[in-house]
């Protein structure tokens, strides 16, 4: 079982990932688009959270087959699974303009994260929050999804895998 | 009838088409009633649920491009607004364009060029419509695209959470505003990279190296707005944000940031 417990923030070495069910979503260049990171998909925390916004997704220590928990993710919701987004948490928890971090918030997904976002977000600011996302958010296709997250993982997360 | 006049000195002055009496069952669901860079205005056919976009080339050739992905979108209370608005203008029934054959293909895009000027005396509106001589002849191409790409997510994204996340879906008045946001760039933006929000908006995004500009984000949002972001080279930021049925603003903000990147 893990040492996490909802609401803990996520270890520096860990890695956050995000599934990605629009094809629109990546460019003709290969990055994603802003969009990727915009709107709802940061919400604004609909639980008592100490954050602001947050941007859903998994933490990779909880995750146990990245490839068939994706595609059953986009099965679910009948769309494709078209890649990961990526980062670790430690470099998701500085170099914005205002406070950010990554937590672990279980609900009918195990593994289930928010990126987290210390401030109230104008329009303006959420604009420059996607602008710094898509500069250092890294992606993945599904082809190599499995090996390019598997590499990532530290070697004692076994342990720590839930049911 | 009222023809429009008063064009800057350097601007082609063209008229667009409210409606065609041919086709009497089409009308005028959309337009951008200010000054543009493209003439273009969508028509929704009554009879047969098909949308078609026009557009003025610099040629002075009209082209018809019908998409039946928009076309699912178009709502009967968003055209009973727009005919109201028309009414206030009182420009229905009173134009005539000939060409326009209700028996077009039900294809995506199936296009129609004819030329304008033998019929320019009787194209009549209350839009005047402003070509921009000197921008990029591609631009209808890589609109047509993006209009047709626009309008197949209200298709692909019509239902909520549809990213699993909780995302919002895209409405038909997203949809045609951000085809009146596309209608609204500068021919030498060039093709954008278009994405769905999972707030329920639709999302243009350009990147340029060696310009002023960096990225350039530009959102028709759900709420009838659209909101513009855009980062320099030397990394400083801005952004401005306005109501989709008044892109003046909008405009002004792209032209000088074309300009400034060139």
């Amino acid at each position: 079982m893990t040492s996490l417990t909802d609401g803990d923030v996520a270890e520096e070495n860990d890695t956050w990932l995000r599934v990605i069910t629009s094809e629109h979503y990546w460019k003709k260049d290969g990055t994603l688009h802003n969009s990727a990171f915009s709107g709802g998909a940061i919400a604004c925390s609909s639980e008592a959270r100490p954050w602001n916004m947050e941007l859903s997704g998994r933490l990779l220590s909880m995750v146990q087959d990245i490839d068939t928990e994706s595609k059953e993710f986009c099965q679910k919701l009948d769309r494709p699974f078209v890649g990961l987004m990526f980062q670790t948490v430690e470099n998701l928890s500085k170099g914005f303009i205002v406070r950010t971090g990554v937590y672990y918030t279980p609900n009918e997904d195990y593994a289930h994260s928010d990126f987290a976002v210390f401030a109230h977000m104008n329009r303006s600011m959420m604009h420059q929050l996607r602008d710094w996302l898509q500069d250092f958010i890294q992606c993945v296709k599904p082809e190599k999804a499995a090996v390019t997250i598997n590499a990532l993982r530290p070697q004692d997360r076994s342990a720590l895998r839930g049911p | 009838m009222n023809r429009i006049t008063g064009a800057e000195p350097d601007f082609a002055d063209l008229y667009s088409v409210a409606a065609w009496s041919q086709y009497p069952s089409a009308t005028l669901v959309d337009s951008i009633e200010d000054e543009g860079p493209q003439q273009a205005i969508t028509a929704w056919t009554r009879a047969t649920r098909n949308v078609f976009t026009l557009y003025c080339d610099d040629d002075l050739h009209l082209s018809a491009y019908r998409s039946p992905h928009v076309t699912a979108f178009i709502q009967d209370t968003y055209l009973t607004r727009i005919l109201t608005r028309l009414d206030g203008h009182g420009t229905r029934d009173v134009f005539s364009l000939c060409t326009l054959s209700p028996s077009l293909p039900n294809t995506a895009f199936t296009s129609v060029s004819i030329p304008v000027v033998g019929a320019l005396d009787s194209l009549f509106s209350p839009i005047r419509r402003i070509a921009y001589a000197s921008e990029a002849p591609g631009f209808v191409v890589w609109l047509r695209e993006v209009v047709e790409k626009i309008g197949l997510f209200g298709e692909l994204y019509g239902n909520d959470n549809w990213d699993g996340y909780g995302a919002i879906a895209i409405t038909s008045d997203t949809v045609l505003a951000a085809i009146r946001i596309a209608n609204s760039v500068p021919r030498g933006f060039g093709e954008p990279d278009i994405a769905p929000s999972a707030e329920g908006g639709i999302a243009f995004e350009w990147t340029s190296e060696g310009g002023t500009w960096k990225k350039l984000f530009l959102d028709a949002e759900n709420d009838g707005t659209w909101s513009l972001y855009w980062r320099l080279e030397n990394g400083e930021n801005g952004s401005a944000s306005g109501i989709s049925t008044d892109l003046n603003e909008l405009r002004d903000i792209l032209v000088k940031l074309s300009s400034e990147g060139s």
